[in-house]
């Protein structure tokens, strides 16, 4: 297929030709999540066109996304830093207790530096580097460490509920040596 | 002779349906950051019926309003007024002495042609809420359609129906044209017959049997918006702009670019005096941030990027 054949599939998913692989399932992963959803932004606009329209986007986005993958996976490997992390992901070391050095260390063993992580967990650098560095005293209110720390081991592919639970507990610990 | 205009001006709109989504307040700071930005500005105060927009930039009461251009046929130019920011003048709305469905077929063409006449970079018309055609006409007029909502589903509704409203007005406009009028109307009357489900469906069937040098389409793709998601509560929402813009394209069929969200101020609210609503472009804030990364998306044509807030 020449370029101009993924152009279709690029639409499908909204995103412009040019784009990286990350972007590509970023875009995949919100709108098969959106159309499998009961969002209520549906309810002023679905009318009686119902679940019939729903399925036959959700099966164009599925096309789209296994075609553009076949496309980054075979003709622009070298493009795209982020096929690393889905080849080595094999390779990834485990933790027995997730803090802010392990997540740091499978973020490095992984190839990504922190503002891809940032630019896609839409966490702000700052925050994810003190989240690595355990600079509790530095990151918001104890709920939205826990939704960062979350996205972020989304992000790493990790287990998110034992990232967070560990994550967690160390943070808690160390608030209640403070006070 | 008439002055001699120098410059073409990008028009900007802003409509989205549902009053205190925060049009005014989105536009007073777009328009005072392309001055700053040395550009020459225009806001123009199309809300009719509920004119505010004096109060972002502290004017007490205006001499001159749009109403001298409708009731004294006064020319725009004389109507400008002086804000404290340098390159950006106003044109303030009227409240109550003129209804907005009272404005003549002529008088609103009129008023369409003046606005292009004006001497500027950039003319923002902030419409007022409602679905009203006048409204919807302004709209169409703009270089840059911009909508806003908040995360809210009667606000959402709101939106939908506004652009469904434009997009459909503007369709009836263009196979008017090509003497094809009430096309459109009848296709969807009939919409069973040819197998047609959706405004998507419409737009399809138009291009591929309506139109016959593909001039039609062109037009049809041209129309596009800008969606601004405002008074945002937490950062999940943020992807409601993106779930809002994918129901305009797979729904409506029309090209959508999500532009950028402002968070909900609450300390914005809790103070209230009138300083509050000047913006404020000397100061770093999270909102000038917001307000950069929308601007320069409207410019751009670009959709929002996480990565231009990530060190906010």
């Amino acid at each position: 297929m020449h370029e101009q054949d993924y152009k279709k599939y690029f639409e499908i998913l909204e995103l412009k030709p040019d784009t990286t692989f990350s972007e590509v399932k970023e875009a995949y992963s919100h709108l098969k999540k959106l159309y499998s959803s009961n969002s209520f932004i549906f309810a002023p606009i679905e009318g009686t066109l119902g679940k019939e329209k729903r399925k036959k986007i959700l099966e164009q986005i599925e096309t789209a996304y296994a075609i553009l993958s076949d496309y980054y996976l075979s003709e622009k490997k070298e493009k795209t830093q982020t096929i690393k992390t889905t080849v080595s992901n094999e390779h990834v070391p485990e933790f027995d207790i997730y803090d802010g050095n392990a997540l740091r260390l499978t973020r490095e063993v992984l190839g990504i530096n922190l503002e891809e992580v940032a630019f896609f967990s839409k966490i702000s650098l700052k925050y994810l580097k003190n989240i690595e560095t355990e600079r509790f005293d530095l990151l918001p209110p104890k709920a939205y460490v826990r939704i960062f720390v979350r996205k972020y081991a989304e992000y790493l592919s990790l287990d998110i509920k034992k990232v967070t639970d560990d994550y967690m507990k160390k943070y808690e610990n160390k608030n209640k040596n403070e006070f | 002779m008439k002055q001699v205009k120098t410059k073409v001006a990008e028009i900007w709109a802003i409509g989205g349906g549902k009053g205190g989504t925060g049009k005014t307040f989105l536009f007073s700071q777009l328009a005072t950051y392309l001055a700053l930005k040395k550009k020459q500005v225009i806001l123009i105060d199309s809300d009719f019926g509920g004119a505010n927009l004096r109060y972002f930039f502290n004017i007490k009461k205006s001499e001159k309003s749009i109403k001298n251009f409708f009731v004294n046929k006064e020319p725009l130019e004389n109507l400008l007024s002086h804000t404290n920011i340098k390159n950006l003048k106003i044109i303030t709305g009227d409240r109550n002495s003129i209804s907005i469905s009272s404005i003549k077929y002529s008088q609103k063409m009129k008023f369409l042609r003046h606005i292009k006449m004006l001497n500027a970079d950039y003319i923002l018309i902030d419409l007022g809420g409602g679905l009203n055609f006048n409204t919807i006409d302004i709209f169409l007029l703009a270089d840059k359609m911009i909508v806003i909502t908040v995360p809210e589903i009667t606000a959402i509704d709101n939106l939908f129906q506004f652009v469904k409203n434009a997009y459909f007005r503007n369709l009836n406009f263009l196979l008017k044209k090509h003497k094809l009028k009430d096309a459109a109307k009848n296709i969807w009357e009939d919409r069973k017959i040819y197998g047609i489900k959706d405004i998507v469906d419409l737009t399809d069937y138009i291009k591929g049997n309506l139109d016959f040098d593909g001039s039609i389409s062109k037009k049809i793709s041209e129309f596009s918006i800008f969606i601004v998601l405002n008074k945002l509560r937490n950062p999940n929402e943020i992807n409601q702009g993106f779930s809002i813009k994918s129901l305009c394209i797979k729904y409506l069929g029309i090209p959508s670019i999500y532009a950028g969200y402002i968070a909900s101020d609450d300390n914005f609210r809790k103070n209230l005096s009138i300083s509050d609503y000047l913006p404020k472009f000397n100061i770093s804030t999270r909102i000038q941030k917001e307000i950069t990364e929308i601007a320069e998306n409207i410019i751009n044509k670009e959709q929002i990027k996480i990565s231009n807030i990530k060190n906010a």
